[in-house]
């Protein structure tokens, strides 16, 4: 079965049309609320029914999987930092014959060790020999860059060199540890003030998972990590929290008004939420990924600029994880967490009570003018109600004096 | 929103008008950028010195940067970190060589005053004075009036030795030239030549030991004499403790220096005072009408050169009087106090950008840009149709703004800065997006879309400012806690963010309003809303509302 909605196959379609109450519902525009229509369509048209709750259940164990890698992944493989943490000299030496031996030659005779030397072509073609060392002070790394212009016959300002001393790199490291720290209280205590501490608490989680995550592919991948690459990431968890944010938004405001209702779930208010929003989640993230990617290939491929590659590579996977973390850990958690909430657990009571079925999160509300219980139970509430979905929303008018329609007082908003 | 937009058109075109412009940062522009800290003797960082420390290391960094004459070098500090930023530099060398030197405050006897070196006009003046004179007196290219003078005193000094009782003087010129150096002529030429020779002494070849020409600040030209000793002890900052401006009882500012007991601190300086006080002419000559001068000197300008009036001083009784006002007074005070402890300044970090790279970076992030942004308003327009046009007099409008608050507030453009607004490119889009859905949702729910937009954009509009906020927040942390290009970069995405929020409510809201009041726009067909799949009454119900108002139109 599609545990998605992502297809509404005909066998859910045939349930649809037998205990649905989009059977009925529909009536009026049956051409038009065609159950067979393709996800892309009612994404399209925000009439999509898909049932996040159960996609939590494995995204939840991909989450820890993930995490669980990229932890074990950081405390065995480690990070390959830049020498701007670790402290060091980089000399870049444009020319066309100076060789490696060379190179290590000078760095020997001034007694740095753990030189290494690459060569690099710039945009133009131009080979530039890569030259990195433990120097002692950054005099030391600006006296070699004259050592290394004379064994290459090169004028001094030639040869640049990039020079950072021990403590400069532990400076840059606990900045940002403390920026990460004070940005993160400051976050759960503004969405504690305008939503609630719950979320705040799910906002947090999610932000960690996706730091953890992100390390772990830089750590896999044995990617350099730069300041480009730390800035970049700490942007990435406003982003974060930007999805996040619109998600909550609006599920706080489903919630305050079904929760009176008495016919839902938080579940339930979370999937509807997630359905309203998640089209808006899309497009926000193609708008933002289109500008990184378009600095991705430019700066790496077109100018051969490795800083704007930095930037734009930790942008990217944490893009695209932040996104996937608002809608399938911060959601998931705030529902886990509300749901112990008494309130919404009297709802499920209530519910289980009056015999109904309280894990039928499709969102025309359980027993509203829902299907019989058995037909509730019998269909997956999966492709039937994506069909509902579409059904109701293409017949409010006919639907006005319904007395139990929740999709209704929403629109007074 | 036209006002708004006017608003930003006209700022841009004053800012041009007024030939305002970002700053580049050095990363893009290419130069020498050093990072420096305070340390004590064994190189350990010292977090706790006092921002007055701080700010005078920073102000005499500037005065040798400027002295060296680089455009637009830029010198800040953020908690201890001193950052130099020196565009166009290349020797990283050199650089660290200028800023990393610890400033010294020195204690120097003045031997004399100079004519103020000559300025570049007056110099070319002297230059031919001295050519004519050099004509009229029939000297040869290249010999110097100096040289004849050399060529005098040898002969002289032949002739005496020759002639040791002096009997016969010889008569007339003694040198190969036949100047007679008694001639005004040459005389003249002698002065000049003196006066264009006349040059402070540049900052690496000042030794303590040895003496120098150094200026005050107010172009004053000193002969100064090696800091002053006594045996190993040198008179230099250390021996001071304390320094004080105050008001004397006559209503005159003094500077009220307090030295340190013993040997290396009162006592070396009553020695000082003594030898300048009886007018030691090896030492302290007296000067024209006063006692001998004893200079102040921190790095290499003269601050105060108070000629010294007693023979000894009680450590905490000392007086510099003079022509002070408050802050003159309050500066040497200053300068006192800081040279009583001398910040260390270690580089701790280093780099030189390469010009090309820096261009290069500047371009690639430029082009980068623009291919993102004609991505995503292709990806809006197919989107939304009509709303995207909207969407991109919003952004419009914010570039603008920019651009203006850029160029007003003095920002650098870093590389980091340019990745900053190149996302922020998407953190203005999220706003339309946002807002769009939110239409969308509301007509599809069966309102008209003009009788919603007002509303719905209302409503959107609370969800990006709670948003934004935590992206305000981000940004804010980060530029306080960070330097470098985190800073750069927090920067110009919390004034994209401040004005993102600027544009949603002045642009994008009432450009949506509008819109949904002309005909085309209320259509929900070209916003990107479809509706084919509504019950037929709904649809109807929009199409006929837009047929309406075309018809209106």
């Amino acid at each position: 079965m599609a545990s998605d909605g992502d297809t509404a196959s005909p066998q859910d379609a045939g349930n649809e049309a037998v205990g649905g109450p989009g059977g009925v519902s529909a009536g009026p525009a049956p051409d038009a609320a065609t159950p067979t229509m393709s996800l892309r369509k009612r994404l399209y048209r925000g009439t999509s029914d898909i049932d996040f709750p159960r996609m939590f259940r494995w995204t939840t164990v991909v989450s820890v999987l993930a995490v669980v890698a990229s932890v074990v992944a950081l405390f065995t493989m480690g990070l390959k930092l830049s020498i701007d943490f670790e402290g060091g000299s980089v000399w870049e030496v444009p020319s066309q014959d100076f060789s490696a031996e060379e190179a290590e030659a000078v760095l020997s005779a001034a007694g740095v060790p753990g030189g290494q030397v690459q060569e690099a072509e710039t945009v133009d073609g131009e080979r530039i020999l890569r030259v990195s060392g433990q120097v002692e002070s950054v005099q030391q790394g600006a006296e070699l860059a004259v050592d290394f212009a004379d064994a290459a016959g090169l004028e001094a300002g030639e040869v640049t060199v990039n020079t950072v001393g021990p403590s400069w790199g532990d400076d840059i490291t606990r900045q940002a540890r403390t920026s990460l720290i004070v940005f993160m209280v400051l976050v759960a205590l503004y969405i504690t003030w305008r939503m609630e501490a719950r979320m705040a608490v799910s906002a947090l989680v999610a932000v960690i998972h996706d730091i953890l995550i992100t390390l772990g592919v830089y750590s896999v991948f044995q990617l350099t990590i730069t300041p480009a690459t730390v800035i970049s990431f700490l942007t990435i968890l406003g982003f974060s929290l930007y999805d996040t944010i619109v998600v909550y938004d609006r599920v706080q405001e489903n919630a305050d008004r079904l929760l009176r209702s008495g016919r839902y779930t938080y579940t339930a208010v979370m999937r509807r939420s997630l359905n309203q929003v998640v089209m808006r989640s899309i497009n926000t993230t193609i708008t933002t990924i289109l500008p990184i990617i378009s600095m991705l290939v430019v700066g790496k491929f077109l100018f051969g600029q490795q800083t704007l590659a930095d930037f734009s590579l930790a942008l990217l996977i944490g893009l695209v994880l932040g996104t996937y973390s608002s809608l399938f850990v911060a959601s998931p958690l705030t529902v886990a967490l509300k749901e112990r909430e008494a309130r919404w657990r009297d709802v499920r009571a209530r519910l289980a009570n009056r015999g109904l079925d309280p894990t039928d999160t499709a969102w025309y509300g359980v027993g509203a003018d829902a299907p019989t219980r058995t037909g509730a139970r019998g269909s997956s509430g999966t492709g039937r109600s994506s069909a509902t979905g579409a059904a109701a929303v293409a017949s409010p008018a006919t639907h006005m004096g319904h007395p139990p329609r929740p999709r209704k007082k929403k629109r007074r908003s | 929103m036209l006002v708004a937009m006017g608003l930003a058109v006209v700022l841009l075109v004053v800012t041009l008008a007024f030939g305002r412009s970002p700053t580049l940062g050095l990363d893009l522009q290419g130069g020498v950028s050093v990072n420096l800290q305070p340390v004590d003797e064994s190189g350990e960082v010292l977090d706790d010195v006092s921002n007055e420390s701080l700010d005078e290391a920073i102000g005499i960094i500037r005065n040798r940067v400027d002295a060296v004459g680089v455009t637009e070098p830029e010198v800040s500090r953020q908690g201890s970190t001193i950052t130099v930023q020196l565009p166009g530099a290349t020797d990283q060398q050199d650089v660290i060589d200028l800023v990393g030197t610890t400033a010294r405050l020195r204690f120097r006897p003045v031997l004399g005053l100079l004519p103020p070196e000559p300025t570049e006009e007056e110099r070319a003046e002297l230059e031919q004075t001295a050519e004519e004179l050099r004509t009229q007196l029939g000297l040869p290219e290249g010999v110097s009036a100096q040289d004849v003078l050399d060529e005098e005193l040898a002969a002289a000094q032949a002739a005496l030795e020759a002639d040791p009782e002096g009997t016969s003087t010889p008569e007339g010129p003694q040198n190969s030239y036949g100047v007679d150096v008694q001639s005004s002529e040459f005389q003249e030429l002698a002065a000049a030549e003196t006066q264009l020779e006349t040059q402070v002494t540049p900052r690496d070849e000042i030794e303590a030991d040895q003496e120098v020409v150094l200026a005050d600040s107010n172009g004053v030209l000193y002969r100064l004499g090696p800091t002053f000793s006594s045996g190993d002890r040198v008179l230099e900052g250390e021996a001071v403790e304390d320094a004080t401006a105050g008001l004397d009882q006559s209503g005159q500012w003094v500077v009220n220096p307090v030295f340190k007991g013993g040997e290396d601190g009162i006592d070396l300086f009553n020695e000082a005072a003594t030898a300048c006080y009886n007018g030691d002419p090896q030492v302290c000559p007296a000067q024209q009408g006063t006692r001998g001068q004893l200079a102040i000197v921190l790095d290499g300008e003269v601050l105060t050169a108070p000629s010294i009036n007693e023979a000894t001083f009680a450590r905490d009784q000392i007086q510099i009087s003079g022509s002070f006002d408050q802050e003159s007074a309050q500066a040497v005070a200053v300068a006192l106090r800081y040279g009583s402890l001398p910040l260390n300044l270690e580089p701790q970090q280093a780099e030189t950008v390469s010009a090309t790279l820096g261009e290069g970076a500047l371009q690639a992030g430029i082009i980068a840009g623009l291919i993102g942004l004609v991505a995503v308003f292709v990806y809006m327009f197919a989107y939304y149709r009509l709303l995207a046009a909207v969407s991109l007099v919003s952004l419009t409008t914010s570039a603008l703004l920019l651009w203006s608050a850029m160029s007003w507030l003095g920002a650098t453009v870093t590389l980091a800065g340019v990745v900053g607004l190149v996302v922020s490119i998407g953190v203005a889009i999220d706003s339309s997006v946002v807002s769009f859905e939110g239409i969308k949702e509301d007509v599809r729910n069966g309102s008209t879309v003009r009788s919603v937009a007002e509303r719905s954009m209302t409503r959107s509009y609370s969800t990006i400012v709670k948003a934004d906020t935590s992206s305000l927040i981000g940004a804010a942390v980060l530029y306080w806690l960070s330097v470098g290009p985190v800073r750069g970069f927090a920067f110009y995405l919390g004034a994209a963010t401040l004005l993102d929020l600027f544009s949603a409510y002045f642009v994008l809201r009432p450009g949506v309003m509008a819109l949904s009041r002309s005909g085309r726009g209320s259509s929900p067909k070209s916003l990107g809303i479809p509706i084919d799949d509504l019950a037929d009454p709904v649809r109807e119900k929009l199409t006929a509302a837009a047929r309406g108002a075309v018809k209106e139109a």
